[in-house]
């Protein structure tokens, strides 16, 4: 098996030619059907919910249709985007208006958009099967893609880990290789990678996500928050990732989080709970329901797929996104400084 | 020659004098030979003759024996016997001389000449004889506190003939499919009681006045019963053994109501129809007339945006067993669709319980349910069952019906190894299978039908 060069041909990816370079560059990473997909197909209607200015904007042609797809299935359809067959590569640009850096009184400069790259390589599940052993085909693009990232996005599915447990496997496997790539790299000092790592926790919507942090005693609401969501505070978060990952079938998943602390600085890490879908929210009351909340509704009565049953109400999606890229221009402010 | 009369003075005398132990042997000199009867009464007095095999006149004259020998050892019995000699063919040519040789054997016997049929006036004579026992029909009776006695009704004392009539009202219960015997048993002074005769019917339940009609001694017809009679081997042991030790109380009205799930596949749903059906059909001809139905189909809750949502239609409240009966074949081929897991038994439950008026003393209400999914839960529930919109709790409903008096629940499941914790709850634990429905237990459990071990074999005492 041959390491794939640094640099790859790799059209996908790209941004079109004439798009101004992104600043940072986010990956995104998870075993295949941990919400991936669903959770950037959350992203436009998560920020749109946010009017802060924030948007997501494809960096190609294929991405930008793909974004406007996955978008309207999630919103408007109230399904969840098609198992990704094959490989889905797809790039886009967070773009946020950002802070006036400088003041002067005699020029006004515009103000400068932040801009974040996020790359997005999602194999599918027999894919990832046949290849998690080596660096062939998109696996060996998913290790250059976290190479080339400084901020990840890491999907943890515990209602997959609850049933299959396969996470740790998967995990390990990348983080190994990842290491190996890094290794003559300044950065990796004191054999930890260099990046900022957003562990996402995600389907917080599901009975049993909820039900573990209610148990933990974890679940607070806001009462600023007009549909009061439950929600799990964000010193609070890491304490529920342990936990879900020490009930996971193969009992493997307990290595998930050791294996995290073993390759990533800690200052470097937070947790995020999140839901692509969120609460379900019923018309008439406006607002969550302790008795009511599921969010999914069965297809049908042979079949395991599930529909969306109300409006999509994102949680924690955006914020992962902006705390990476605020944590990596904090960061290059920080070196160009020095 | 004497007249027939004589012949039937005679006869009915020599009848009269019968005992179990004294018989009375009757010799037809008839054209083929001699034909000999034994009569006797039997345990329950009822005089019983036999005739045996001809002796052909060839056979007893032209013997190794000399004929007045043959004759006489002809006409021996092993215990005490009147002798009724009757010359039935004057004109033969061996009966006058073999009546004469009869006559000198035994100086003791009757002896007549007449051209008769003697064996039909003998059984006219049997038939004619007054009764020498009383008869008294076997009755069941019920004490105040549900116990069960074996009690007789008079139907003839001694002395009575044929011909006459007694009116007898009684009370027929639910029987088992052999029926309910009708049994005649007589007794002397000392009240042993020996069968003479029974008769099984099968006889709706209901209150009948019957009239006993004595043809005889050991013959009691029974008049004024919608009965058809069935085939009975079980002895009378067996008989006093299937009475139950107490009879429930009556059933003075009862209320059936069947929820039938009309969800998931169409062939699914027509055999749930056709088990209530078979239910319904089952309990009306137990109870007739004192049998309500109701009639609720239900699917699953509707969550779709802007879809109306009603899983319970009411399809008859409190009608006759032919409404339902009806109702359930205009809903053949209805499905609903919806949410796919379940179907919202819960809503069945609460709304029965809301509707059902207040309990009656003596009124039974049994409810049913047929189907197969589970029922939404009243919250967030593990199973990830939606929860039910209008937060019916199915177990809080099934408390309710539960407690109410002469309540029962009772379910049929499509596959009961997979049934959800409603179901087990209205089945005790043991929901009746779809496939194979035992719908007189069913009956028996919902309090419409006597269980087998409640059946009555005999009648009870009515009042007049
Ligand atoms: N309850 C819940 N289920 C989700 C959510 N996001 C994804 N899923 C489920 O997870 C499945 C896989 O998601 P997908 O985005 O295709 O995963 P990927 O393989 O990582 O891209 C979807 O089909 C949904 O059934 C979420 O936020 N909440
Ligand atoms: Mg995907």
């Amino acid at each position: 098996m041959q390491p794939t060069g640094r640099v790859k041909e790799n059209p996908g990816m790209e941004p079109e030619r004439g798009a101004p370079p992104a600043e940072h560059n986010i990956a995104m990473w998870g075993p295949p059907g941990s919400g991936k997909t669903t959770f950037l197909a959350a992203l436009t209607i998560a920020m749109n919910r946010r009017q802060d200015g924030w948007k997501v904007v494809g960096a190609n042609g294929p991405s930008t249709d793909a974004l406007i797809k996955l978008t309207a299935s999630l919103a408007t359809q109230r399904r969840f985007p098609a198992a990704t067959r094959g490989t889905e590569r797809y790039r886009w640009y967070l773009i946020g208006a950002a802070r006036e850096r400088r003041r002067s009184l005699l020029r006004r400069r515009a103000p400068e958009d932040v801009r974040i790259g996020l790359d997005l390589l999602d194999p599918s599940g027999e894919l990832f099967n046949q290849e998690h052993s080596g660096y062939a085909g998109a696996h060996g693009e998913l290790i250059d893609n976290l190479v080339n990232s400084r901020g990840i996005v890491f999907l943890f599915d515990p209602v997959r880990e609850f049933e299959d447990g396969d996470a740790f496997d998967y995990l390990h496997g990348v983080l190994s290789q990842l290491a190996h790539r890094m290794l003559d790299s300044p950065e990796f000092a004191g054999g930890r990678l260099p990046h900022y790592l957003a562990v996402c926790v995600t389907k917080f919507d599901e009975i049993r996500v909820l039900e573990t942090a209610e148990k933990l005693r974890l679940v607070t609401s806001d009462v600023a928050d007009p549909l009061g969501f439950p929600k799990v505070e964000p010193e609070d978060a890491q304490e529920l990732f342990r936990t879900l990952c020490e009930v996971s079938a193969t009992g493997n998943a307990e290595m998930v989080h050791n294996t995290l602390a073993q390759y990533f600085r800690p200052e470097r890490v937070r947790y995020f709970v999140t839901s692509a879908i969120g609460f379900y929210v019923d018309p008439l009351i406006g607002a969550y329901d302790r008795d009511d909340y599921q969010n999914l509704l069965p297809e049908a009565e042979s079949s395991r797929a599930v529909r969306i049953r109300g409006t999509v109400h994102p949680i924690n999606v955006v914020e992962p996104l902006l705390w990476l890229g605020q944590s990596l221009a904090a960061d290059r402010r920080g070196r160009s400084a020095r | 020659m004497s007249e027939p009369d004589e012949v039937r003075k005679a006869a009915a005398g020599a009848v009269a004098d019968l005992t179990e132990r004294n018989a009375l042997l009757v010799a037809d000199l008839a054209a083929e030979g001699l034909v000999l009867w034994d009569l006797r009464r039997d345990a329950a007095g009822t005089p019983r003759g036999r005739s045996r095999p001809v002796l052909p006149w060839d056979e007893l004259l032209n013997g190794p024996v000399p004929p007045a020998r043959a004759l006489e050892r002809a006409v021996q019995t092993d215990g005490p016997a009147r002798l009724l000699l009757v010359n039935t063919f004057p004109d033969g040519p061996h009966n006058a001389s073999a009546l004469d040789a009869l006559r000198r054997a035994r100086p003791d016997a009757t002896a007549l000449t007449c051209d008769l049929r003697l064996g039909d006036l003998l059984a006219e004579v049997i038939a004619d004889t007054p009764l020498n026992r009383w008869y008294d029909l076997v009755t069941l009776q019920r004490n105040d506190d549900g116990r069960l006695e074996l009690a007789c009704r008079l139907l003839f004392p001694t002395g009575a003939r044929r011909g006459e009539k007694a009116p007898v009202a009684v009370e027929c219960e639910a029987a088992d499919e052999r029926g309910t015997v009708f049994a005649v048993v007589a007794s002397a002074q000392e009240r042993r009681y020996t069968l003479v005769t029974r008769r099984t019917m099968r006889v709706p339940p209901g209150r009948y006045t019957v009239t006993a009609e004595l043809g005889g001694p050991g013959r009691v017809r029974f008049r004024g019963l919608p009965a058809e009679p069935v085939p009975d081997d079980r002895t009378w042991a067996e008989l006093i053994g299937a009475i139950p030790a107490r009879l429930p109380p009556p059933v003075t009205a009862a209320h059936l109501v069947c929820a039938i799930e009309v969800s998931g596949p169409p062939e699914r749903v027509a055999e749930r129809l056709a088990r209530a059906d078979q239910t319904i059909a089952h309990a009306a001809a137990e109870l007739r007339d004192r049998l309500r139905v109701s009639l609720l189909a239900y699917g699953p809750h509707a969550f779709e945006r802007r879809a109306v949502d009603a899983p319970v239609e009411i399809r008859l409240w409190a009608g006759t067993a032919d409404e339902a009966l009806d109702e359930l074949e205009n809903l053949a081929g209805t499905t609903h669709p919806g949410y796919p897991h379940a179907a919202a038994l819960e809503c069945v439950l609460a709304e029965v319980a809301a509707r059902l008026d207040p309990p009656e003393p003596g009124a039974r209400t049994a409810v049913l349910a047929v189907g197969g999914r589970p029922a939404f839960p009243p919250r967030v529930h593990p199973s990830e069952i939606l929860p039910c919109p209008v937060r019916h709790d199915w177990a809080a409903a099934v408390d309710v019906l539960a407690d109410r008096p002469g309540t029962a629940l009772g379910a049929i499941h499509d596959r009961p190894e997979y049934a959800s914790d409603v179901w087990l709850r209205l089945s005790d634990g043991a929901p009746a299978d779809l496939a194979a429905v035992d719908v007189q237990r069913l009956g028996a459990s919902l309090g419409l039908a006597p269980a087998a071990a409640q059946r009555l074999p005999f009648p009870l005492a009515g009042s007049p």
